[in-house]
C-alpha cells in the first residue's frame, strides 16, 4: 500500500464520522411516547394548514425509552411521555416541564377483530386460555394497566409485556392477540375493536386509574440564565385540536 | 517477542488491525467501567434475572441443537448435490443474516403466527400456537442463527472436496454411512466451530425473538429482553445483567472452543 494512503486514511476515517456528529437540519426534534403515533399525521397536517411552524421530526418509543435516551445525551427540543412522573428525571439536564396543554389518555379493553376469545368484561383477562396482551411495566400504559387491576381488584394473566403500546395494538390488530390494554387513541387509529366495561369509562377523569396525563418537557432556553423558559413554543408544536381529533382528552386534570 | 513481531508487520495493516481491536474492545471497557462492582452478585441473584438466564441458555442451547439437527444435512446438500438455481438458494439460506432481526422477527409471525400463512393451519389442526411460548422463542432464535452454522460447514465441506466421501461410500456400506463415519469426523473442527457461531448468535438475539414471542417473564424473556427492559427502568442492573451475558457468552464459547477446535 502506498505510504501517501497511509497518510490519508485517518482523514478518511474523520470525515465519515463528522457528519455523523452535526446531522441537525434545523428541523425541530420532538420525542414522543408512542401513543403520539395516532395524532402525529393529524398535527403534522394541521401544521401544514396553518403554515405557522413546519411540522417537526418525530421521534416514537416507549416513554421510559425515551427518558433513558435523553439520560444517555440525545437532546430534543421537546419531551412528550405518557406520564408525567418520569420527567422528573430529566429537569437537570435543562428541561422545563410545561403545563400546557394537557392532555390525556385512557386505558381501553381492546378485543382481536370478531372477539374470538369472546372477551366480556375486564375480568377476562385473568382467564388462562385467551393470549392477553400486556404493556411491560416499565412503560405507562404497563404501569397504568397494573393501577386499573390492583384499583379494580382484578387479576391480570398476561402472555406478553411489549415494550411499547404500538407494538401491543399491533399484535391485537393483526389477531396474534384475543385481548390487551391499550389506549383508546391506538385503538381509534388501529380501528381495534373495544369492549365496553364500565369501571375504565367513568367519567371522573384523573381519579380513574385508567385514565394517565401526559407529561411534557421542552429545553431551556440558554439565554434566559436564571428562570428557566423553554426554547421551542411548545404549545405551536402540539396544537390540541388535531390532538383531540385522534381521541386524546384534554383538560381532564 | 511479541512487541518484535508487531513492528515487523507492515503498517497498513497494523494500523486497521489496531482500530478495528479498539474497535471491539473500547465498547467492553465502558461496559465494565460502569459495573456496579459492589452490588453485582446482588443484583444478578434476582428472580427475574435468574428466570431469564434459565430461559436464555434454554433457548440458545436449543436452537443450536436444532441448527445441528437441521443444518448439518442442509450443508450437505448445498456443497454436495447440484441444485436448480444454486445462487438463489444460497441466497436465501444467507438472507436472515442481512435481514432486521426486527423484520425477521414479523416475517414469522406473518408466517406462523397464528393468522399466519402456515400458523392458521397449525392452530386449526393440532391448536398449535408458536407465538408467546418458549418454542416460538426458539424458533426465532433457530431462524437466524442457522445460516452461521450453514455457512461455516458449508465451506469446510467445499474445501474438503468429494473424494474421501466417494472412496468410502464405494468402499463402505453407502453414502449415509460415509456421510456419519467420515465426513462428519473429518469437518469436526467446522461443525464445533458453527456451533459456537450460531450458539452466540441465538444467545444475543433480541429483535426476532421480541416481535415473534413477545415478552414475558419465566416463558420468553431471554436476558437481552431482561437487559432491554432494565435499561430503561435500573441501568445499573442492565449493566450487570450485560456483564453476565458476556460472562456466559465468553464460557461458553471458551469451552465450545476447546471441546472442538483445538487438534
Amino acid at each position: 500500500m502506498p505510504r501517501a494512503m497511509q497518510k490519508v486514511m485517518p482523514l478518511l476515517a474523520l470525515a465519515w464520522v463528522l457528519p455523523a456528529c452535526s446531522s441537525d437540519n434545523g428541523e425541530t426534534l420532538i420525542f414522543a411516547a408512542s401513543s403520539l403515533a395516532a395524532a402525529t399525521d393529524n398535527i403534522d397536517t394541521a401544521l401544514q394548514a396553518e403554515g405557522d411552524v413546519s411540522p417537526p421530526e418525530w421521534v416514537l418509543a416507549g416513554s421510559s425509552r425515551l427518558i433513558a435516551q435523553v439520560r444517555d445525551g440525545a437532546r430534543p427540543d421537546i419531551i412528550v411521555t405518557a406520564d408525567t412522573s418520569q420527567l422528573d428525571e430529566i429537569l437537570d439536564l435543562g428541561y422545563v416541564v410545561v403545563d400546557e396543554p394537557r392532555i390525556a389518555n385512557r386505558l381501553v379493553l381492546a378485543v382481536a377483530d370478531g372477539n374470538p376469545a369472546q372477551i366480556n368484561s375486564l375480568d377476562d383477562l385473568g382467564l388462562d386460555a385467551p393470549l392477553i396482551g400486556l404493556c411491560a411495566p416499565e412503560v405507562p400504559c404497563g404501569a397504568t394497566a397494573l393501577r386499573v387491576a390492583d384499583e379494580f381488584g382484578v387479576t391480570l394473566r398476561p402472555d406478553t409485556a411489549e415494550p411499547n403500546v404500538r407494538a401491543l395494538a399491533h399484535k391485537l390488530a393483526n389477531g396474534e392477540l384475543d385481548a390487551g390494554l391499550v389506549y383508546a387513541t391506538d385503538a381509534a387509529s388501529l380501528g381495534l375493536q373495544t369492549i365496553s366495561d364500565t369501571r375504565l369509562e367513568g367519567t371522573d377523569g384523573c381519579a380513574n386509574p385508567a385514565v394517565t396525563s401526559y407529561g411534557i418537557a421542552a429545553l431551556a432556553s440558554p439565554s434566559e440564565v436564571g428562570e428557566p423558559h423553554p426554547a421551542t413554543p411548545v404549545d405551536r408544536y402540539l396544537p390540541l385540536e388535531p390532538l383531540q381529533q385522534a381521541g386524546f382528552e384534554l383538560g381532564l386534570c | 517477542m511479541l512487541m518484535i513481531r508487531l513492528l515487523r508487520a507492515p503498517l497498513p495493516l497494523l494500523v486497521p488491525a489496531m482500530l478495528a481491536v479498539a474497535l471491539l474492545v473500547v465498547p467492553l471497557v465502558g461496559l465494565l467501567q460502569r459495573a456496579p462492582w459492589s452490588s453485582l452478585v446482588s443484583r444478578l441473584v434476582d428472580d427475574a434475572v435468574l428466570e431469564a438466564t434459565r430461559v436464555s441458555l434454554v433457548v440458545s442451547f436449543s436452537a443450536a441443537g436444532l441448527c445441528l439437527l437441521l443444518g448439518l444435512p442442509l450443508a450437505w446438500v448445498l456443497a454436495r448435490v447440484d441444485l436448480p438455481f444454486p445462487r438463489l438458494v444460497r441466497a436465501a439460506v444467507l438472507l436472515p443474516m442481512v435481514l432486521p432481526p426486527v423484520v425477521a422477527g414479523a416475517a414469522l409471525l406473518f408466517a406462523l403466527g397464528r393468522r399466519g400463512l402456515v400458523g392458521q393451519w397449525l392452530d386449526s389442526w393440532f391448536g398449535v400456537t408458536l407465538p408467546f411460548t418458549t418454542a416460538g422463542t426458539i424458533l426465532a432464535a433457530t431462524f437466524v442463527a442457522l445460516p452461521f452454522f450453514v455457512t461455516t460447514v458449508e465451506s469446510a465441506l467445499v474445501a474438503q472436496g468429494r473424494d474421501l466421501e466417494e472412496a468410502a461410500a464405494v468402499n463402505a456400506a453407502g453414502p449415509m454411512t460415509a456421510f456419519a463415519t467420515v465426513t462428519v469426523p473429518s469437518i469436526r473442527g467446522a461443525i464445533g466451530a458453527g456451533l459456537a457461531l450460531s450458539w452466540a448468535r441465538a444467545f444475543g438475539e433480541f429483535g426476532a425473538t421480541i416481535t415473534f414471542a413477545g415478552s414475558l417473564g419465566g416463558r420468553t424473556r431471554t436476558l437481552p429482553l431482561q437487559t432491554f427492559l432494565a435499561l430503561e427502568s435500573d441501568p445499573e442492573s442492565a449493566v450487570a445483567i450485560s456483564v453476565l451475558l458476556l460472562a456466559v457468552s465468553l464460557g461458553v464459547l471458551v469451552a465450545l472452543r476447546g471441546r472442538w477446535l483445538t487438534r
